[in-house]
């Protein structure tokens, strides 16, 4: 198949030049089909009425000079080629002529049919080259525009999601707790004395209130982890407090459900590092799970011991159920995954207790294990780490680099108390620490006196909290009753991109961190 | 104060120390069952809660006699109870009032921002009684032990 002629539209008052460029294009070995016009004006006509593949116009016509060839040509078709043809061999004629939307500047004396025919074809390709990538750049801009208006859109929702889990969690607790409250005032004895059966009934309405409130922050947990929205407050505490705030509703539980509840925890057990909140979730939805699929008499322990050797303190809920066999052991986390048991429970809940649980258990640095042996028992276990700067940091920077949109630098800060400072203002300063702290920030304290932050911060972050630990401080002075809180001293003692390897940032934190200062506790 | 050990013959002594209230405490909420829930437990320890259902109510309540702390909501219906906090500080009557703010927001801003303005402690609902407590010991005398009244 020939290619079709490529059609010019040339410009040109001279009937000498026309001549020439005629035969210049003759021993051309292209086809080429050539209209010629001797003004700006008819050629204009002509381009508005046919299509031609490229124009080739003088400078200097009778009836346009200068650029105005060119800038004309331009306004009636956007996307033609143009090569300029003049006698002006001009520097700044030629770069003005590009600038124009010329594609090329070719001068008459120089014109031989190789450079005419390279001229033409290299205009063609270039201006389609041209035209696409314009196309391609508001293209662009069109999708960035479109980009920020769906951010701004998506922000706008997530702030509505944020709000709405907010409310919803409102609504629902309110009433539930004052449920619940009014249950135990009765309970208690305070509207009156109650017999035995009235209090049995008092201990179900009570149990079965906690489990629509487990429910509720199931769902909760759920949509929050989805969108990203679950904020962790992890801090130095210990496993016997959070364990004794869930004991009794646990006890009431297993009375409840006619279960005998054992709690089995290993003596004066170091400090731990977690958000207690989310610790006591996973207790509760462990407790819950066993005793929903323990044998007949159930039996459910709580237990805990310390792995010194792994810094870190392992939990588990043992129960005396039917056990799951080992397709069931690879599902089980699976969110709502309800394996097929023989156990005949009123509520089947939503599936949603053991996947949550392990992923509170993962944001407060541990891991989820679960051994069952067929027909005699379970056990569900997870372990937290202890309140060890080193040990915490590690754990810390092994899931910063599992998530990829972690912060880019990680720093240390001590702040420090003059030693005078009394023991209740210490304590004060602590929960003052405590409140500066960011959602993925650590704080350790490391005695009454000092207090060691682990920030991770993009570059610019780290003055601001500098700035803003002062001006916080300054405006609870402000307002505070009882005196201004003592001033303290603030440094940052390391500083370095979380992309550094991690056992050297590990080494770092562990020559600034005094280990004889482990576990102190006023 | 801490009540006398429970021995049968101070039973009398007993009785007066519960005729007069160990404390006196403005419970500042627009629920009312939140406000009568704390009434009747605090009651068990002594304490006597005077209950007010709006911020401004509140206010006066705490000017008309200072009560020894207040426990304070933070959405109410006339207005945030951030407003509450600046006017109770910036009284001299109620200005070293210590404030126990007792509310479902659980924004850590929301937090700082109370302490900021001079609450003495942020707690959240659902309210865990114990925790209240020991809040509660920070500033006023509660014996050991409720006595439950029906």
């Amino acid at each position: 198949m020939t290619k079709p002629a490529t059609r010019i539209l040339l410009i040109e008052d001279d009937g000498g030049d026309y001549d020439l460029f005629i035969r210049c294009l003759a021993k051309c070995r292209a086809q080429l089909a050539v209209s010629w016009h001797s003004t700006l004006m008819q050629g204009l006509e002509r381009l508005r009425e046919d299509r031609f593949d490229v124009v080739i116009t003088d400078l200097s016509l009778s009836d346009a000079s200068d650029m105005q060839a060119v800038r004309r040509i331009r306004e009636v078709d956007q996307k033609i080629p143009i090569i300029v043809l003049t006698t002006l061999d001009n520097p700044a004629a030629e770069i003005a002529a590009l600038e124009f939307g010329a594609q090329d500047y070719l001068i008459k004396e120089e014109l031989t049919p190789t450079a005419v025919q390279h001229a033409i074809e290299h205009a063609i390709c270039r201006q389609e080259l041209r035209v696409r990538i314009e196309q391609l750049l508001s293209d662009n801009h069109a999708q960035r525009e479109l980009l920020q208006r769906k951010n701004r859109r998506l922000k706008k929702v997530c702030k509505t999601a944020h709000r709405f889990v907010d409310n919803v969690s409102h609504e629902f607790r309110t009433p539930l707790t004052v449920i619940k409250d009014y249950v135990a005032l009765v309970r208690e004895g305070f509207a009156g004395e109650v017999n035995d059966e009235q209090g049995r009934m008092l201990n179900i309405a009570s149990v079965r209130a906690d489990d629509l409130n487990n429910m509720v922050d199931d769902m909760l947990d759920v949509s929050r982890l989805q969108s990203g929205l679950l904020v962790t407050r992890r801090e130095t505490c210990r496993l016997e407090d959070v364990v004794g705030e869930l004991q009794a509703s646990l006890k009431q539980k297993a009375e409840v459900k006619e279960i005998s509840f054992q709690t089995d925890i290993e003596e004066s057990l170091p400090d731990i590092y977690c958000d207690p909140e989310k610790l006591g979730r996973v207790l509760i939805n462990l407790t819950a799970n066993a005793m929903k699929f323990c044998g007949e008499p159930g039996r459910v322990r709580l237990w805990a011991r310390l792995n010194a050797a792994q810094h870190e303190i392992v939990v588990g809920v043992t129960d005396n159920g039917a056990g799951i066999d080992s397709v069931g052991l690879s599902q089980i986390f699976k969110r709502f995954k309800q394996l097929k048991t023989g156990v005949k429970s009123s509520t089947k809940g939503f599936g949603l207790g053991l996947s949550i649980a392990k992923e509170l258990v993962d944001l407060n640095f541990g891991s989820m294990h679960v051994e069952s042996e067929l027909g005699q028992s379970s056990t569900f276990s997870f372990t937290v780490p202890l309140a060890e700067p080193v040990e915490v940091m590690r754990r810390y920077l092994l899931r910063a680099e599992r998530s990829c949109n972690g912060p880019s630098f990680i720093s240390i800060v001590r702040a420090r108390l003059e030693p005078s400072v009394a023991e209740a203002d210490s304590k004060a300063m602590n929960a003052f620490f405590n409140n500066l702290l960011r959602h993925k920030d650590l704080l350790f304290r490391e005695s009454s006196r000092e207090w060691l932050y682990v920030l991770s911060t993009q570059q610019m972050e780290l003055g601001h909290f500098m700035a803003r630990a002062k001006s916080e401080w300054e405006k609870v002075n402000r307002n505070r009753p009882f005196g201004p809180l003592p001033r303290f001293e603030i440094d940052v003692e390391y500083t370095c991109p979380l992309a550094t390897n991690r056992d050297t940032i590990l080494e770092s934190v562990r020559s600034i961190y005094q280990p004889e200062h482990a576990h102190t506790r006023e | 104060m801490a009540l006398p050990p429970q021995d049968p013959s101070s039973e009398v002594l007993r009785q007066d120390t519960a005729s007069v209230p160990i404390a006196r405490i403005l419970c500042i909420d627009d629920d009312p069952d939140v406000s009568r829930i704390l009434k009747k437990r605090l009651a068990a320890y002594g304490a006597d809660v005077v209950r007010a259902f709006s911020g401004m109510q509140g206010f006066w309540t705490a000017l008309d006699s200072p009560p020894d702390v207040i426990i304070l909501d933070l959405a109410m219906p006339d207005g945030d109870g951030s407003y509450i906090v600046g006017r109770l500080r910036s009284h001299p009557l109620t200005e070293k009032v210590p404030i126990i703010m007792l509310t479902g927001q659980t924004n850590p801003g929301v937090k700082r921002s109370m302490l900021a303005l001079g609450i003495g402690v942020y707690l959240t609902k659902p309210l865990k009684f114990d925790q209240l407590l020991r809040s509660l010991r920070d500033y006023i005398d509660l014996p050991a032990t409720a006595v439950v009244k029906p």
